[in-house]
């Protein structure tokens, strides 16, 4: 088993605290769910934990290895950013030829969502099928965690249940922290709910406590 | 642009040095002004930015050195 180890991050915008002193945890077999409002800091948190954003203060390790740069995350952890990142021009056989070793690489070449995309340039998908491709290009990486940053937007509900199942098949093997508005794909799926308020993470175990947050509206 | 710019400068020698500069400014230009965001691909690859810039640059000083023995 293999934990992602966060600590002590500290950051803030123009003297306004997003993360004050953050900790959390994840373990391989674990799904986490990261919720909070519009700008609470939520992809900022993903974003210090993979090493391509900056913090006052930041302590991240997988076991024992120390993660500082996106070099350190190598095999470790992959992270799915809010907007696409598929390489223009280029065909999608050829990016999962580059991404993936030989072993993943054929599952996601059958792949049924996939398979008859192979011969298009990524500019040439939807953005609902380059999200597909580029979620399931990290669920399949070698990677023991994995970050998704809104891996629910601009996707058809069909595919929204697909991307869910296949979360959940792959957490068997890795760690997976999870970020969306989707929060009802977010609470279906995640086994631990965190919630984001004012630079601090509390852990949610009831719905009810989501409402007194703040996150839902109170209904009469 | 690399020729284009020898051919002003009516100097075979400078092909190389201009080569180098097209290749930093195409980079430049794709990656951290027009396509930002493919960075992540490569991120995800286990790849540095300041890996990326370097590996550029390598590959211009190797363009420089060829064309300095021609």
């Amino acid at each position: 088993m293999s934990t992602l180890f966060v600590d002590s991050i500290t950051k803030s915008f123009n003297n306004r605290v997003i993360l004050s002193d953050v900790f959390l945890s994840c373990e391989t077999g674990e799904i986490k769910g990261l919720i909070g409002r519009n700008g609470c800091g939520k992809s900022t948190l993903l974003k210090i934990i993979f090493g391509v954003e900056n913090a006052e203060n930041k302590f991240v390790k997988v076991n024992k290895s120390l993660i500082k740069t996106t070099s350190d995350c190598k095999g470790l952890i992959s992270y799915l950013p809010q907007h696409h990142f598929l390489p223009k021009g280029t065909r999608v056989l050829k990016i999962i030829n580059l991404f993936l070793e030989k072993e993943y690489r054929e599952q996601l070449l059958s792949n049924k969502f996939i398979a008859p995309l192979l011969d298009k340039t990524s500019q040439e998908l939807s953005g609902g099928q380059r999200r597909i491709v580029e979620i399931l290009l990290l669920l399949y990486s070698n990677s023991k965690f994995i970050l998704l940053d809104e891996p629910f937007n601009g996707v058809s509900p069909i595919l929204k249940e697909y991307i869910s199942k296949c979360i959940l098949e792959v957490s068997k093997d890795k760690g997976v922290i999870i970020t969306d508005h989707d929060y009802e794909n977010v609470l279906n799926i995640a086994k631990t709910i965190i919630f984001l308020k004012d630079g601090y993470l509390r852990e949610i175990k009831e719905r009810s406590q989501l409402t007194a947050l703040g996150y839902f509206v109170k209904k009469d | 642009m690399a020729i284009a710019i020898a051919t002003i400068f009516r100097n075979i020698n400078i092909l190389g040095v201009s080569v180098m500069l097209v290749m930093l400014m195409v980079h430049f230009f794709i990656y951290e002004l027009k396509n930002k965001n493919d960075y992540f691909y490569y991120y995800n690859l286990g790849f540095s930015k300041f890996q990326l810039w370097l590996s550029t640059l390598t590959i211009g000083l190797i363009n420089l050195i060829i064309f300095a023995i021609l």
